[in-house]
Order: C-alpha cells, then sequence, then structure tokens
C-alpha cells in the first residue's frame, strides 16, 4: 500500500491540472460568449441615452459598471504579444477601438502613440453630444468605414471636420489628425518580430477564482456570484435543483448497474440459449434509441388514458424538491424519468458484464474451481464476480459528475426541475454565471471521478504494476 | 295516537325539506400550466414573461389594460388622469379605497416612490426605463393627488402607467433612505453612486430580498402568492379586497386559488389535457393546436382557441446597399412591387402554419383599430412580377436562366442572398421562397448565418431579410422601422426614407382622438403598402386549451391570454 502513495499523489497532482486547464478553458468560453454582461444585468439600456442626455454619459457609465464588475481588466495573468501591443491596451474600452488598436499593433505600428491617439479619440472626440448626434457625421463614419482602419480615420477626420464647423471641435480634429499622423508613421516592422510576455496579477479569472472586485469570494470556495437571470446566488439555485437530480440519477444508476449487471450475468450463463441472443441483440437496439424519444414514447405509453394510465405524466407533485426523503416519497412521479435515464446504463452494463462474464467463464481458475467441485453460486460470487467487475470501476468514474449534472433531455421532457433543467434554463436565458458553474463542477467531479477510479484499481487489482501507470 | 306519529313524521320530514342545510361550496380552484418557472419575482427587475403573469394577480397598477378590449381602465387611481395642457402635465387621484395588505391606504407617497426606484439608474431593470425617459417630473399635491410632468405629449403618456406595478414605500423602504431624494435626482447614477447610504440600499433593493420569498412579495393585487416550489405556484384568493368593489370584470376574483404548475414540454401537457389534470393551457403553436383538435377526449371536455399575437413577419428589402458594397437591386420600387408577387406566401402559410397564420397588409397589427382592412394584399402573381421586372430593365440577355441588367455599364446578374434567422420555421419558408424566385430566373441564395443580427442590424449585409418583429398593445407602433432618423444604427432595416412618413409619423405620436390617429395610420400604411420598403407577410396566433366546465371565458392574444381570476365552473 505505501509503496503506491507517489503513484496516488502524481494522480492527485495531475487532476488537479486538468481542473485548472479545464477552468481556464471554461473561463475562456465564457469570455467568448456575444452576450454583454451590463445589458444582460439590465443596468444599461437604450433609456440611458435618453435619460441621461448624450451617449459619452451612457458610455461613461458603462465603463464605471465594467469597473465595478472587473470587466475592464485582462482576462488571464499572461500575455503573449508582440512588443508593439502597449502593456495598458486593457485601459481602452472594450469594442472597436481597442480591436482597432490590436489590429494596428499586430501589423507593426507601435502601441504607445496608438492609445494615445485612440484614448484621446474614445474620451473627448466620438461620445461628445455634438459629433454623437449629429446626423450627418454618424452616416459619413458609417459609409466611409471609419472604424474598419485608422488610415481610414486620417482621412475622414478632416472631412468630419468640415461637416462640424465648430471651432472647438475643429481644434480637436486638428489635434487628433496630428496624433494619428504621429501614430502612423510609428511602424516598425522589427518589433513585431519580438514576442514579449505581460503578467497582469489583476485579472478577470484571478478574481472569477479568489474573489475580490466584485465577484464575492470566488469559485474556490463554491461562490460563483449571482446569477443574471434572478439575482439570486447561483449557490442557491444549484442547491436546489441538486436533490431532485441526484435522486434521480442515483436511482438511475442503480437500475443501470445492479440491474444491468445481473442480467449481464444471466445472459452470460445462458449464452447458449436462443432466448439469451436475441436478448443480447436487444440490449444493442434500445441501446440506440434516442433518449427524448423514448422519454415521450413511455409518456405516451404509460401515462396515457387512452393507453395505459400507470403513471402521471410529469412534473412533481407541490412542496415535493426539499429533501431527499419527500422527493423518494413522490416515487409514482420518478418511476418514468427514471426508466427514461437508465435504459441506456443498463444496455450498456448489461451488454459489458455478459462479455466479460462469459470471458471469465472460460478461464482456467473457473474450470479447476468446478473440479474441486465448489457449487455454481459460489464460483459466481468468489471467482467470477469479483474479475469480471473490474472493468466496471472505469465505468463508475463517470459517476460522479452524473449524479450532479442530471439530464437536459429527460428533465424538461418530463418537468422536473433539476440541474438539467437549470442548465437548459441558465443556457437560453444567457445566464453565464450558473452555466459556468455547472459546467465547472462537473469538470471538477469529473477528474474526482476518475481519480478514484484509478485509485481504486490500483487497490483492488494487484496485477497493475505501478511502473506501468 | 299512530295518526299523530304519521303526522309528526311528515312534519319533520317536511321541515327537513324546507330548511335544507347550506352545504359549504367548494373552493374554486383553477390550475393552468407555466411554461418555465419564474426566475424572480422582484418588483421592478429581471422581466419575464411569467413575471408579468403573475404580477396580473399580485400586483395593482395605476391603470390597466383590457386585454379584450384594449380599452384602458384605472385601477389605482380613481379615474383616468386629467390632462393640463398648460404644463403638459396630468393630474392623477389615487382611488381612496386602494389599499394594502396592512390596511393602509395607497397615498401619493407610495406612487412617488414607485416612480422614483423605476427611474433609478441604480436599478437594474434595463429597458424598462424607456418609459421614464418621457416623464420630466413627478409631484405629489396631496396624500391622494399626485402630478406628472411629461417632456413632451406622447399618446402612450398614459399606457405607460400600466407597466409597473405600485409599491408600498413603508414596505420596502422602512428606513426612508428615498424619501429625501426627488424623482430628478435618483435619475442621475453618479448621484446614486456617490451616496454610499443610498447605492447600498439600491444595491439591497436589487438583490433577492424581494424576489423569492412569498413573505417579501407584497402587492396590491387581489391574489397572494401562498407557495412556490421547484414545479408549482399556488396563488390565493384574499378575503373582502377592495378591487372586488370596482364591477370591472377583469377584477371579478372568482377563483379562490390559482395554481401554476410546470410543464416544459408539449406531450406532457397533452397529456395533463387527456387526464383533466388542468383547467388551462396556453402557448400552443399551430401544428400543436391541429394535433389538439384531431384529439376526441380531448375536444370532450376542452375548448381549443387560436388568438392573434401582436408580433408578425415581414422581408426586409436592403435599400442601402452601398454600405456593405452590394448591388443595388432593390432600390428601384419597380423591383420591389415584382417581388412582392414573386413570394408564394399563402402557399407558405398554408404549409408550414397549417393555415392558422394571417395574411397581413403592414405594420400595423390586425388586432388594433388602425389595422387598414382596405388594403389587399399582393397576390402570388408571377408572370406580373416578371413583367415589372422586365419593365425595370430586368431581362435574360444572356440566354443563361438569370435575369440580368446593365449597370453602370457594367452587366450584372440577379443573384441575391436571402437571409434568415437560423431557426427551422423559418429556414422552412425561406426555403420554399427562394425555391419559387430561381424558377423564375433569379438566382437566389439561402442564408441563415448565426451572426444574422450582426449582419443585418449593424452591417447592413443583406439583400432580402425575412425576420419576425414583436409590437405591442395600445397606441404603440413599430414606427421605428421606416422613419428617416431610425437609419443607420436604429431599428429602420430596409434603409427606407420618406419625408411624408416622417411627417405623418410624428403627428401620429400626437394625435389623442382614435379615429384621427387611425386615419393617419391608414394613410402611412397605404405609403408603405405603395413603396414598399418591406413586405409584410403574416402575423401568427396563439393556441390555447380551456376547460368547458367554464363558461364565456374572455382570452385574448396577449398576456396574461385569460384572467384566471374570473374563471368559475358553470352550475352545471
Amino acid at each position: 500500500m505505501a509503496r503506491k502513495y507517489p503513484y496516488f499523489i502524481n494522480r492527485a497532482l495531475q487532476s488537479v491540472l486538468v481542473v485548472f486547464l479545464l477552468s481556464v478553458i471554461t473561463f475562456t468560453l465564457s469570455l467568448r460568449s456575444p452576450i454583454d454582461p451590463l445589458a444582460h444585468l439590465g443596468a444599461t439600456s437604450e433609456a440611458d441615452n435618453l435619460n441621461l442626455g448624450n451617449r459619452k454619459e451612457a458610455e461613461r457609465q458603462q465603463q464605471l459598471l465594467r469597473q465595478e464588475l472587473g470587466l475592464d481588466r485582462p482576462p488571464f495573468y499572461l500575455k503573449l504579444a508582440p512588443s508593439t501591443l502597449p502593456y495598458r491596451y486593457h485601459e481602452l474600452p472594450q469594442g472597436p477601438l481597442r480591436d482597432l488598436l490590436r489590429m494596428h499593433c499586430y501589423q507593426g505600428y507601435l502601441g504607445r502613440p496608438l492609445l494615445e491617439y485612440l484614448k484621446l479619440l474614445n474620451d473627448s472626440f466620438l461620445f461628445s453630444p455634438i459629433v454623437a448626434q449629429n446626423q450627418q457625421v454618424q452616416t459619413l463614419m458609417l459609409e466611409e468605414g471609419f472604424f474598419s482602419s485608422i488610415a481610414h480615420q486620417l482621412r475622414v477626420l478632416p472631412k468630419i471636420g468640415e461637416l462640424l464647423g465648430h471651432e472647438g471641435l475643429s481644434n480637436r480634429v486638428n489635434r487628433l489628425t496630428l496624433l494619428c499622423q504621429e501614430a502612423l508613421a510609428s511602424k516598425s516592422s522589427w518589433r513585431l518580430a519580438i514576442p514579449v510576455v505581460y503578467f497582469y496579477p489583476s485579472n478577470q479569472y484571478h478574481h472569477w477564482l479568489f474573489g475580490g472586485q466584485g465577484r464575492g469570494r470566488g469559485a474556490w470556495v463554491g461562490d460563483f456570484g449571482q446569477s443574471w437571470s434572478s439575482g439570486k446566488s447561483v449557490f442557491g439555485s444549484l442547491r436546489r435543483s441538486l436533490p431532485i437530480t441526484f435522486v434521480l440519477s442515483a436511482l438511475s444508476l442503480v437500475v443501470a448497474i445492479i440491474g444491468g449487471g445481473a442480467f449481464g450475468v444471466v445472459l452470460a450463463y445462458h449464452h447458449h440459449r436462443a432466448w439469451a441472443r436475441v436478448a443480447g441483440g436487444g440490449l444493442f437496439l434500445v441501446y440506440t434509441i434516442p433518449s427524448f424519444w423514448l422519454a415521450t414514447l413511455l409518456l405516451l405509453c404509460f401515462a396515457n388514458p387512452d393507453v395505459l394510465h400507470w403513471f402521471p405524466p410529469g412534473g412533481l407533485p407541490f412542496g415535493v424538491g426539499r429533501g431527499l426523503g419527500d422527493i423518494m416519497g413522490a416515487w409514482p412521479y420518478l418511476v418514468l424519468p427514471v426508466a427514461s435515464l437508465s435504459y441506456g446504463g443498463f444496455c450498456m452494463v448489461g451488454r459489458f458484464m455478459r462479455a466479460s462474464v462469459s470471458e471469465t467463464l472460460h478461464e482456467p481458475y473457473v474450470f479447476a474451481a468446478r473440479a474441486k467441485g465448489i457449487g455454481e453460486g459460489r464460483i459466481l460470487v468468489s471467482h467470477v464476480l469479483p474479475n469480471a467487475l473490474l472493468p466496471l470501476i472505469t465505468i463508475m468514474g463517470g459517476i460522479l459528475p452524473a449524479l450532479f449534472s442530471g439530464s437536459v433531455i429527460t428533465e424538461t421532457i418530463f418537468s422536473i426541475p433539476g440541474m438539467g433543467y437549470l442548465l437548459f434554463g441558465a443556457t437560453l436565458s444567457n445566464d453565464i454565471p450558473t452555466v459556468m458553474a455547472i459546467l465547472s463542477i462537473s469538470a471538477l467531479l469529473s477528474a474526482l471521478g476518475y481519480l478514484l477510479c484509478d485509485v481504486v484499481y490500483a487497490l483492488v487489482d494487484p496485477r497493475i504494476r505501478l511502473s506501468k501507470l | 295516537m299512530r295518526f299523530f306519529g304519521l303526522n309528526a313524521l311528515l312534519f319533520i320530514g317536511l321541515m327537513a325539506c324546507q330548511c335544507k342545510p347550506t352545504v359549504p361550496q367548494a373552493p374554486v380552484q383553477v390550475v393552468a400550466h407555466m411554461a418555465s418557472m419564474p426566475q424572480s419575482l422582484h418588483p421592478t427587475n429581471n422581466p419575464s414573461a411569467e413575471r408579468l403573469e403573475l404580477f396580473t394577480y399580485l400586483h395593482g397598477y395605476l391603470v390597466r389594460e383590457d386585454i379584450v378590449s384594449h380599452e384602458l381602465h384605472p385601477e389605482v387611481l380613481a379615474q383616468l388622469p386629467e390632462f393640463r395642457p398648460a404644463d403638459t402635465s396630468y393630474l392623477c387621484r389615487i382611488n381612496p379605497q386602494a389599499r394594502f395588505d396592512n390596511g393602509k391606504p395607497v397615498t401619493s407617497h407610495d406612487v412617488l416612490y414607485t416612480f422614483k426606484m423605476n427611474a433609478c439608474l441604480g436599478v437594474r431593470n434595463g429597458s424598462a426605463k424607456t418609459n421614464f425617459a418621457n416623464i420630466a417630473d413627478v409631484r405629489p399635491i396631496d396624500s391622494f393627488t399626485f402630478s406628472l410632468e411629461f417632456r413632451e405629449q406622447n399618446i402612450q403618456d398614459i399606457y405607460l402607467l400600466s407597466e409597473f406595478p405600485i409599491l408600498q414605500a413603508s414596505f420596502y423602504d422602512s428606513a426612508s433612505v428615498v424619501a429625501p431624494y426627488s424623482y430628478r435626482q435618483l435619475k442621475r447614477r453618479y448621484f446614486v453612486i456617490k451616496d454610499s447610504v443610498l447605492s447600498g440600499y439600491v444595491a439591497e433593493f436589487n438583490g433577492p430580498k424581494y424576489a423569492l420569498a412569498p413573505s417579501k412579495i407584497n402587492g396590491l393585487g387581489a391574489y397572494a402568492l401562498t407557495g412556490w416550489d421547484n414545479t408549482h405556484m399556488v396563488l390565493e384568493k384574499k378575503e373582502g379586497h377592495w378591487l372586488a368593489s370596482t364591477g370591472w370584470w377583469f377584477h371579478q376574483s372568482r377563483a379562490d386559488k390559482i395554481i401554476f404548475k410546470l410543464a416544459t414540454d408539449y406531450t406532457g401537457r397533452m397529456l395533463d389535457l387527456k387526464n383533466q389534470t388542468v383547467d388551462v393551457s396556453v402557448g400552443f403553436n399551430s401544428k400543436e393546436v391541429a394535433e389538439l383538435m384531431l384529439d376526441t377526449a380531448i375536444m370532450a371536455h376542452y375548448d381549443i382557441r387560436m388568438e392573434p399575437m401582436y408580433s408578425h413577419t415581414l422581408i426586409a428589402f436592403n435599400l442601402q446597399p452601398q454600405m456593405a458594397k452590394r448591388q443595388p437591386f432593390f432600390t428601384d420600387p419597380l423591383v420591389r412591387t415584382a417581388f412582392a408577387y414573386l413570394f408564394p406566401i399563402q402557399d407558405a402559410m398554408d404549409q408550414l402554419s397549417n393555415g392558422v397564420a394571417m395574411r397581413i397588409v403592414g405594420p400595423i397589427s390586425p388586432n388594433k383599430s388602425g389595422y387598414h382592412k382596405g388594403l389587399v394584399p399582393y397576390p402570388y402573381d408571377p408572370a406580373k412580377g416578371k413583367a415589372l421586372l422586365a419593365q425595370a430593365g430586368w431581362a435574360d440577355s444572356n440566354a443563361d436562366g438569370i435575369l440580368d441588367k446593365s449597370i453602370n455599364g457594367k452587366r450584372v446578374d440577379f443573384k441575391v442572398s436571402f437571409m434568415c434567422p437560423p431557426t427551422a420555421l423559418f429556414q422552412a419558408v425561406s426555403g420554399l421562397f427562394v425555391e419559387s424566385l430561381n424558377l423564375l430566373g433569379i438566382g437566389a441564395e439561402l442564408e441563415s448565418p448565426e451572426d444574422w443580427r450582426d449582419r443585418f442590424m449593424e452591417d447592413h449585409d443583406f439583400d432580402m431579410f425575412f425576420i419576425s418583429v414583436s409590437n405591442a398593445p395600445g397606441p404603440s407602433y413599430p414606427f421605428s422601422l421606416f422613419r428617416s432618423e431610425d437609419f443607420p444604427g436604429g431599428n429602420n432595416f430596409s434603409g427606407y426614407s420618406n419625408p411624408l412618413i416622417d411627417s405623418l409619423t410624428a403627428e401620429v405620436s400626437s394625435t389623442f382622438d382614435p379615429a384621427d390617429r387611425d386615419a393617419l395610420l391608414y394613410q402611412i400604411q397605404e405609403v408603405l403598402h405603395r413603396d414598399l420598403p418591406y413586405l409584410f407577410v403574416s402575423t401568427g396566433r396563439r393556441g390555447m386549451a380551456i376547460h368547458k366546465r367554464y363558461k364565456d371565458v374572455k382570452t385574448s392574444g396577449v398576456l396574461p391570454i385569460i384572467m384566471l381570476n374570473t374563471l368559475a365552473p358553470s352550475p352545471n
């Protein structure tokens, strides 16, 4: 046992790394979503422009909120970039101007003068009421592709100056034109070839994981922030939906593993009989049925007064859902969902066990046991099952995340508000914090499940040589 | 003695018949389906259709729109507001009968608090703030009277008062944090951020405190939320509620208990109807309605209805193709008219929506009086369409099967993209249209990109776009679709500009007489029907099932579709 500790530690460290990478991927995906958190939180609206009188105020207000939510920071600790990209590139608000800066830096223009020019353009020109509310200027900018390149801007700026005909703004246009020329003159292709790695200790991922900057205590202690749909804590939503999914998944797993396993053993023992062969093929056929189709079929067959009205057509009775006991008490409501959730696992485990037990039954030690006159039941329990069950450990690795994450399709068809339904609803309503929480916890539990699986495998199978692991 | 005994028995028997014991009537319980549970019942934030439906029963509003007649009725107000032309303000009087659950009357202080919290830029009620953009100030005059000052008079002014429930100031703000600040002050965010006490209060108000617990859902409505779990919401009637005395059908609280039951999938909903475990189920699409109508068991017990909705579909033509460097196919009105004859719209509606969609001629909903019934939709007439295209100079000069024309000295083939959002129904209908155009010598290609919003709304990168737009009840019209000021950057997707339309839309917004307003709306629709910046296609209908034990049920295409409080089983 002690010899195996380094292996366990090694696997645990690998799992930590996997969880970290998965959290980075999940976080990156959330950043890539096209949903603006501010608009989704109802923190800004078109009316802000009307209320505040002009777009500049609205833009400043959005900037303030971004700062409150920590959205103005770089996304991650490290950034590999060409040396032309300025360290403080994120000081420019997200949008077309930041995209322009990035595009030009990657073309070899020096970032610092570009940043100076673009910040001036953003802070004191684009959102000034005279520019923002001038229809001719806005049309000219759209038609001339003002935001497509800085060279375009250099060409369009004098035209805007002419259209505005405002002395103060003309000076500003001249200043901008000068800065723009300087920025465009600063192209140096060799700098593009020198990569730099910037380190940002205060970044969005850091605050999501460890809290601070309006992000609570951080995801690492289960604080995934507030749901964008309900305003309540994501953890609270999970806690409300989890018991239902847990009961459903646990029952399904029991049916799949115990039922499927027993059926597989029976099929293996009677493999020479015609019915066992038909049943084996049947398992394969049932396994291929899509779950949404089977769930609907179960409802139409067993919850339908025109056919058989044995079970209710879905949902749960009022008041059920807070504790495991009262969920179990509503068992008639669970029969069809459990059947729908477990048939795939039942078929898979059944086929798996049939093959595994059949193979074990032909091992020499089984023949030897029979030759010694040991009863068939004892052979099965003491010699066949311990060896045939070993590969099932791998399947068990997937149990933990399944217990947590539930099934979107089954829960939606049967109107069961578990984790799958929560994920489905959160996806439809663009509730990114909830989606991220469910994905992150599923990833963590997957890694944990497979770690446990490896540990158990190493403990129970003496044939496994640690040097090869 | 025997005679006396018989008489006595007869007497007792007769008396027993006369003094029939009063059988206590069973409480009326209405069970309705709900497609998804509301995430929040916050009084100002997190809008959703479910929240809006529940608020109908839980909260009270200054005025309400009758979902059937679409007329406004006072609710918390004693009567509809009186306009005071001298200062573009309305004088509003609160109904002295209106009372909160703790017995306290609704005062102008509560109304002012409601306006303040809704307009406060720290409160996260997003798009709802649009309602307050035109409201310059709210001033209490006495305990039951207040004035509303608008920036400019608009036909929607009074309708806006039906958009938000009235909140009890002492319940939500027992420490009177908001009271010292004026409505105008609270509309400025910087002011809120600077004051830490106020910003702390606003943060608490935005949080889940007033959004989730039934004990914190405090409203003026005739029902209280008594139960809310993962699958059900239970509303119970408040005894002796002040709304019972108004006499308006909308306020008749016949149901003692309303239960909303989660039903996310059609099969489950259909089986609930078969089992008669629900009384009302709404939100069936046309295909589902057709299926329900074929089921004799359901038809025996339920009344299946369809009500027109306020959204409609249209095909937008790109009238500003230079913005995305596209060919100017549709800048010529003759070409647009030709295309109006080239789409087999009726066939598409019959095939894909089982004939339940309604053909429309303009942007105004057929539910409204301003809809121009005199205009005739363009029929499917390919011959006429092709003749018009020929008149516009499009002919197959090189006999390659595609129409072409010389534009700026260069031969251009009539190859257009027909775009639609990536949803099954849009793609199916668009496929039919594209196929029909291809048969007529127009090289149409169906595009259904994931980034359709950017391409259609921002980049203006399309030739034709098939899309659904929503409308709203009341005097609200989708003018931004064709006003010059809404292009670029607004909802004028085609880039249409017509000074006559601009002046007519401005006039409609300040015309309070419904007949005069309808006349202007007819004029707008006639111009649009002629100019065709959009080809208006159809409006959908919403399906619903109501148990036949309820008689004379009033239904509508707008939320809440059915007033569940007014349902009571017929004596038979």
